[in-house]
């Protein structure tokens, strides 16, 4: 046999010859390729719901961070000097980043402005609000901080939201977790799918693949049109799953929005980066190109040549 | 320059079965020869050790100066490559068309789309099947299938061609047809090896033949010697 010339175009020339052949593969198998296809987006969209759930927790968590002040509210019979002589002792204190005095008008001013009960409190002949130390920590951990000014005198309440954010991040670590556990566990399900699909297109192209390897096929020339069939399998179950998150998220949005809206909330959902969904297509076909790389392996392993 | 030799070969299958038995020949480049004898003699263990279908169980099998037993991996399919097969029932992909079916070993071995083009046209013209390329292989006949096989096998140029009962299914007329075109591939340097039972057309065919009964060569008869018979 001659020697091959033009390297580059027999190497087009298989690949093309590949791509039709796993086209057609998927296309004369309708019903089974798009049960793969339905159980592999599946897979797929549950772990980035999870993960578009997070990344909006993540943002509220960034709303908690932004209000992780001590607000210091002291006993009404405190006047304003001497809550600024007590907030004059802190200032030599490192743990101390920022302190600010809110005067009892200052309070009520907010009040006013924030909160549906401003004309119940106006209807009110004095102010019951009192003077309220707000210091930002310098440190990530203000317990000790918020220790020593629950210990001031003349301190009636120390509110800290740091706890909360605390409690929080705890939730967003395991949220984070299991997204993690659940996409590997769906990814493998996805793998699976496909390498089950595969499988199938195996067993009834026995007799081809037979005849391929008796003419002299290489295992890179058998596995590449199953190859192709699992990156379209899973360039399509990734676009599938993304229109699958998006009509979800859409249907969920406003009843999430209503619910935060009757806590007072202002949290609007981010919209998806740009490069995630970029991000999801180019997984599920390195996942569609996994479960085909197994199945078609494995067959080949088994139609080697017995070796001495 | 001998191109593929067994040396001492034998061959047992997994269960016991003693294909062949320290079987020792050569086959010279451009050479045809016969491998005769009843069913189940070992024929086609023969040239499925040749084709590294199978592997021998002792002794080695020698392809161009190679020891076969040493060609592993990827290696088989590259030697492969170099080899023409003919089988009794064709192997063809019949859900494909004619041309696409010669055309598949020269895909295969990488060779560029023009030449590929060229040798198949050129090899289904020699077997006269030029205009059912475009058919499917399922809509030809017997022997239409059984000579696109045969071009299948010509289009590569191999070095050596095996065939497995090439003539079975085929009429007196059409087997004469086609082992003259295995005559001519052999003039043009390729080695040819066919197993056949049929032994009214080895005798007329004239050329070299092995004799194998249970395993074990019981004679190898040069076209002379058959001449005299």
């Amino acid at each position: 046999m001659s020697k091959p010339y033009s390297r580059f175009a027999a190497w087009r020339a298989q690949h093309a010859a590949a791509c039709r052949s796993s086209l057609l593969r998927l296309l004369r198998r309708p019903f089974s390729s798009l049960l793969s296809l339905c159980v592999m987006a599946i897979a797929l969209a549950l772990p980035l719901a999870l993960a578009w759930s997070l990344l909006q927790l993540d943002r509220m968590a960034e709303t908690v961070q932004a209000s992780r002040a001590i607000n210091v509210f002291f006993l009404p019979e405190v006047g304003v000097e001497e809550a600024k002589a007590i907030g004059a002792g802190l200032n030599g204190d490192a743990r101390v980043a920022k302190l600010t005095l809110k005067t009892p008008e200052q309070g009520l001013a907010e009040f006013r402005q924030s909160s549906e009960l401003a004309k119940a409190v106006s209807l009110l002949g004095k102010n019951p609000l009192p003077c309220v130390l707000v210091i930002e920590p310098a440190d990530a951990d203000a317990m000790p901080l918020v220790q020593r000014l629950q210990a001031l005198p003349k301190v009636e309440f120390v509110q800290y939201d740091g706890v909360w954010q605390q409690r929080l991040n705890a939730w967003m670590a395991l949220g984070q977790r299991l997204l993690l556990l659940l996409g590997a566990l769906f990814a493998l399900g996805a793998v699976l799918a496909v390498a089950n699909n595969v499988r199938l297109d195996i067993a009834a192209r026995e007799l081809e693949i037979s005849v391929l390897q008796q003419l002299g096929a290489g295992d890179a020339y058998i596995r590449r049109p199953f190859l192709y069939s699992g990156a379209l399998l899973g360039l399509l179950a990734g676009v599938l799953a993304l229109a699958l998150l998006m009509v979800s998220a859409r249907y969920i949005q406003p009843t999430i929005l209503e619910l935060i809206g009757n806590y007072g909330g202002g949290f609007r959902f981010s919209p998806m980066p740009l490069a995630f969904p970029a991000a999801i297509l180019a997984f599920a076909v390195l996942l569609g190109i996994t479960g085909a790389w197994f199945a078609a392996g494995h067959h080949l392993r088994q139609t080697r040549p017995v070796d001495l | 320059m001998t191109l593929l030799r067994f040396d001492g070969v034998g061959k047992t299958y997994p269960g016991g079965h003693r294909a062949l038995d320290d079987l020792s020949f050569g086959v010279q480049a451009g050479e045809m020869l016969f491998i005769t004898g009843h069913s189940g003699a070992g024929k086609s263990t023969l040239l499925k050790l040749a084709h590294l279908s199978e592997r021998p169980s002792k002794g080695a099998v020698w392809f161009d100066g190679k020891n076969l037993n040493q060609v592993r991996g990827g290696r088989v399919a590259l030697h492969r490559r170099r080899l023409g097969v003919v089988h009794q029932d064709h192997c063809l992909l019949l859900d494909r068309s004619v041309q696409d079916n010669v055309a598949l070993p020269l895909l295969i071995a990488g060779l560029a789309p023009d030449e590929i083009r060229q040798r198949v046209h050129h090899a289904l013209e020699s077997l006269g099947l030029a205009g059912r390329s475009k058919d499917l292989a399922s809509a030809l006949s017997t022997g239409e299938q059984q000579r696109v096989g045969i071009a299948r096998a010509m289009a590569t140029q191999p070095a050596l061609l095996l065939a497995d009962e090439p003539t079975g299914n085929l009429d007196p007329g059409l087997a004469s047809e086609i082992m003259q075109m295995l005559v001519g591939l052999c003039a043009q340097g390729t080695a040819v090896v066919i197993a056949s039972h049929d032994l009214a057309l080895v005798k007329r065919m004239r050329k070299r033949v092995l004799v194998i009964d249970n395993g074990r060569l019981m004679d190898d008869i040069s076209p002379e010697d058959l001449a005299d018979e």
